[in-house]
């Protein structure tokens, strides 16, 4: 049972590591801005079929249809924003909830009538036989997928923290009146974050649709683990979305040791009981 | 009636309050003074539970309330305001002050649906109280106001209002007076003073040096989280220590 | 005053004697009996959300566990629906009593995830242990109850007609009830908890303690509902703790009016006839009802009782004279 350890915590860090790219975005918007996002699952959603589109359809390299249907979602991101987001600012929460989930059941039957029930895999041009490095076996696409997310993570937190975008954005989330009387401009850089937050669960959706398979309703789950993580982390933190993610991910691995049925339970119990005992989740405001 | 003991507060390696201690007798009405950052909301937020001491204790007609929940110890007779003007916004003014008596009413589930003559009758009892506050308070007439719409003056009545539905046995204001021109601090002092005579122990916290030295019976003075002085208005205002305190932090002299 | 009331409610019970024998036994009768089984909920729900402001998003929970209690006493006790709709809604209030004491020491959007993951959590229940739930097979057969009158025959409330007047007497007693603890002096602890926590707790107010009550009583109704619909539909499964079963109980609650228990009820017959209505819309009717949603939270987020009210001003004439007071 012991040599199926290193195999386990991999694809621990594997699922992990999409929740947190997931997350990341939600964490933005939910903890920052204070709109709770139930339609965030449909942007993975959109970017997964986007992706799809782009590779079957138009016969585009997997490899550009990536950062194509990301960018996509990054663009539908900011017009959402500019057109229902920017009325919910300053709102109650359960206005938010309310449009986000008329939002999210719009999304999906869309992308149901539009492509139909059926799930589909992203043609990819990365080799689905197993590989093995070490004690684990995984594939290509697998690899592919920790790969980028860990490059994009980095890239996110370069951005954040060494460019004046991403230090305004910061300013503005700490501080919306003493930033705008600074002269920056928020309602663009809300609309550039809820953009780039987008395209993060787009780019998760296209990773684990090259992994896996796409199909409308999986926007729900992936909304669900995204506010768990978010609220795991502490809301507004980037860090604790990463390491959240990667906690919901491994206890989700190795609860399958115990039961695989009630994997997906142990995100939620664990959820309660950090509520429980640390409100604020594992980390504060970023 | 009142009686803080070694009353001490860490925030993250800063001391807020260091070893406050003093007593509150019992129809006194006692003023908190200190400039801005000394403790005295810290030391209210203590006293009504709404934060818990790092060490002292808290007794109110001598039983221990150190960290109680705040709505405990409203139970038991303390009743607070708070420094920003705190109302029920969508609710009306009337509303507001009914709200006060379900500090000592409560009523469950069965009672609502099967005694309804005891409810008729209490809804009745708080239509004539509420009417009776209003008037104390100078708010009559403004029952079917809506309290989020009302001027900031009439909302800090307002909060006083509903705290007093509650039969409060010691009341604390936090800065009842911040932002009054200076006839609206006087009707403030009046206030007080009927409150007194009503029998309600008053604990302020006050930065208008008029209504300070106007009703106080006796003054405690709060610096970087400590008790520096401690007794009647003049004296206070004679002592060194106090004045070098204010002079050294730029002191507010509002309405003196 | 009174005889105006009076009026009201005869016209009220005229209308529910009159509507089954008017639809008849079919499609429409059972849209009515949906409608009724979800305005007794939301109005439920509205004491928690609407007047308590806690947003549970956890309700389908309570609606499942009401639902499938029931089932379990029909199915291995042979407790009738009366005794399962007592069974139901405590169990559903038990859940809640136990969760809230558990989780509401925090409230906003902790609170929120928690409900969120409590129905998760009982759906993968009802889900994975098949000896007691069979699983996603559901549990099927459970009948609603026959009723015999010595002198008058056998009643036997499988006739949509005899389930609506049941039901109908139910959603009467259960708003009224709803009703009637909004109103009371509880009612107006749970607004107190809404409209501000700490000045509330600052007048002897236990805003925990209330908060736990209001999620209770909401929970109770929820179980109710819950119970009526495994008579009705005589089945059920683990998808009565879908997400989207909350999501239409909140939809209903909200674009009603929260805060009023009338608008909820009002908004749960809307709601349940609009995605009907839709259907001429094809495979695009679940879209739009995602724009219409959209739409009425954007821009009439009190709801549609509160956009009759003020149609109700407008048309009445002015009052002379007196200066409002709250002239803003």
């Amino acid at each position: 049972m012991l040599e199926a350890l290193p195999q386990i915590f991999f694809n621990g860090v594997l699922v992990g590591a999409s929740y947190a790219l997931i997350a990341m975005g939600l964490t933005v918007i939910f903890g920052l801005m204070n709109i709770a996002n139930f339609a965030h699952g449909q942007f993975y959603m959109m970017g997964g079929f986007l992706a799809f589109y782009l590779t079957t359809e138009l016969s585009l390299n997997f490899f550009l249809a990536l950062p194509a249907a990301v960018a996509i979602v990054v663009a539908f991101g900011i017009l959402l924003d500019r057109t229902v987001f920017k009325r919910l600012r300053g709102k109650p929460l359960i206005s938010s909830v309310l449009v986000t989930i008329g939002l999210a059941i719009l999304l999906e039957n869309l992308a149901l009538v539009l492509w139909g029930p059926r799930p589909a895999a992203i043609p990819n041009p990365l080799s689905p036989d197993p590989v093995q490095i070490g004690p684990i076996f995984t594939t290509e696409p697998r690899l592919f997928a920790v790969g980028v997310t860990v490059v994009v993570i980095a890239l996110v937190h370069t951005l954040l923290h060494h460019t004046r975008t991403g230090k305004a954005m910061r300013a503005t989330f700490q501080q919306q009146e003493a930033a705008a009387l600074s002269g920056i401009n928020i309602d663009r850089l809300y609309s550039l974050a809820f953009g780039v937050g987008a395209g993060l669960a787009a780019l998760g959706g296209v990773l684990l649709g090259a992994i896996f398979y796409v199909n409308p309703s999986m926007g729900g789950v992936a909304t669900l683990k995204a506010f768990i993580v978010t609220i795991l982390g502490g809301m507004g933190s980037f860090v604790g979305a990463i390491v959240g993610g990667l906690l919901l991910g491994l206890a989700e691995s190795f609860g399958t040791l115990w039961s695989s049925a009630y994997k997906d339970a142990i995100g939620f119990v664990l959820v309660i009981l950090i509520l429980l005992y640390r409100p604020d989740g594992l980390f504060r405001k970023v | 009636m009142l009686e803080i003991s070694d009353i001490t507060v860490n925030f993250g390696g800063l001391a807020a309050l260091s070893n406050v201690s003093f007593r509150v007798d019992a129809g006194r009405i006692v003023s908190v003074i200190g400039p801005n950052g000394a403790g005295k909301t810290t030391l209210f937020n203590i006293i009504t539970g709404f934060i818990k001491p790092s060490g002292g204790r808290v007794a109110f007609h001598d039983a221990d309330i150190t960290g109680k929940a705040p709505n405990r110890i409203a139970r038991a007779g303390l009743v607070r305001t708070f420094q920003k003007t705190e109302v029920f916004p969508e609710l009306t003014v009337g509303e507001c002050v009914r709200t006060g008596f379900l500090c000592h009413n409560y009523f469950s589930v069965a009672q609502i649906l099967f005694n309804r003559q005891r409810i008729r009758a209490f809804e009745l009892e708080c239509a004539a109280k509420t009417s009776e506050i209003l008037d104390f308070i100078g708010l009559a007439g403004k029952q079917d106001a809506v309290a989020g719409e009302l001027s900031y003056g009439e909302q800090r009545l307002l909060e006083i209002a509903v705290g007093l539905a509650a039969k409060p046995n010691l009341i604390l204001l936090d800065e009842p007076a911040s932002g009054m021109n200076s006839e609206e601090a006087e009707r403030i002092i009046d206030l007080i003073e009927r409150l007194r005579s009503l029998g309600t122990t008053v604990l302020l916290v006050e930065h208008n040096m008029r209504v300070v030295m106007g009703i106080s019976d006796e003054v405690i003075v709060l610096n970087h989280g400590q008790m520096i002085a401690q007794g009647p208005p003049q004296a206070i205002s004679d002592n060194p220590e106090v004045i070098t305190a204010y002079l050294g932090e730029g002191w507010n002299d509002a309405g003196a | 005053m009174l005889a105006q009331r009076i009026a009201l409610w005869a016209a009220g019970a005229a209308v529910i004697i009159a509507l089954p024998l008017v639809l008849g036994e079919g499609y429409h009768l059972h849209l009515v009996i949906m409608a009724t089984i979800f305005a007794i909920m939301a109005a439920g729900l509205d004491i928690t959300v609407g007047f308590g402001g806690l947003l549970s998003l956890g309700h389908a929970a309570f609606f499942g566990i009401g639902a499938y209690t029931s089932a379990l006493l029909y199915l291995h006790f042979g407790v009738p629906m009366w005794g399962g709709l007592f069974g139901g809604a405590a169990m559903a209030a038990l859940a809640a009593f136990l969760l809230g004491t558990l989780i509401l020491k925090i409230r906003g959007h902790r609170f929120v995830i928690t409900t969120v993951a409590f129905a998760e959590i009982a759906r993968l229940v009802a889900y994975n242990w098949t000896d007691l739930t069979r699983g996603q097979r559901g549990l099927p057969g459970i009948l609603p109850p026959v009723v015999h009158i010595p002198g008058l025959g056998t009643i036997d409330f499988v006739s949509k007609t005899a389930f609506f007047y049941v039901t109908a007497v139910i959603a009467v007693i259960s708003i009224g009830v709803a009703w009637r603890i909004a109103h009371s002096p509880m009612g107006r602890g749970f607004v107190a908890l809404r409209e501000n926590e700490n000045l509330a707790e600052s007048v002897g107010i236990d805003a925990r303690w209330y908060a736990i009550l209001a999620f209770t009583i909401g929970a109770f109704f929820g179980g109710i509902g819950g119970s009526l619909y495994a008579h009705y539909v005589s089945f059920v499964g683990p998808d009565l703790f879908y997400f989207s079963y909350t999501t239409i109980f909140l939809v209903m609650v909200v674009t009603g009016g929260k805060g009023t228990i009338v608008g909820p009820v009002i908004g749960a017959f809307a709601f349940t006839l609009l995605p009907e209505y839709l259907r001429v819309a094809n495979e695009f009717r679940l879209v739009f009802f995602g724009a219409i949603l959209v739409v009425v939270m954007l821009f009439f987020p009190n709801g549609l009782y509160e956009l009759w009210l003020r149609v109700k001003r407008r048309s009445r004439p002015r009052p002379s004279s007196a200066a409002e007071p709250t002239d803003a």
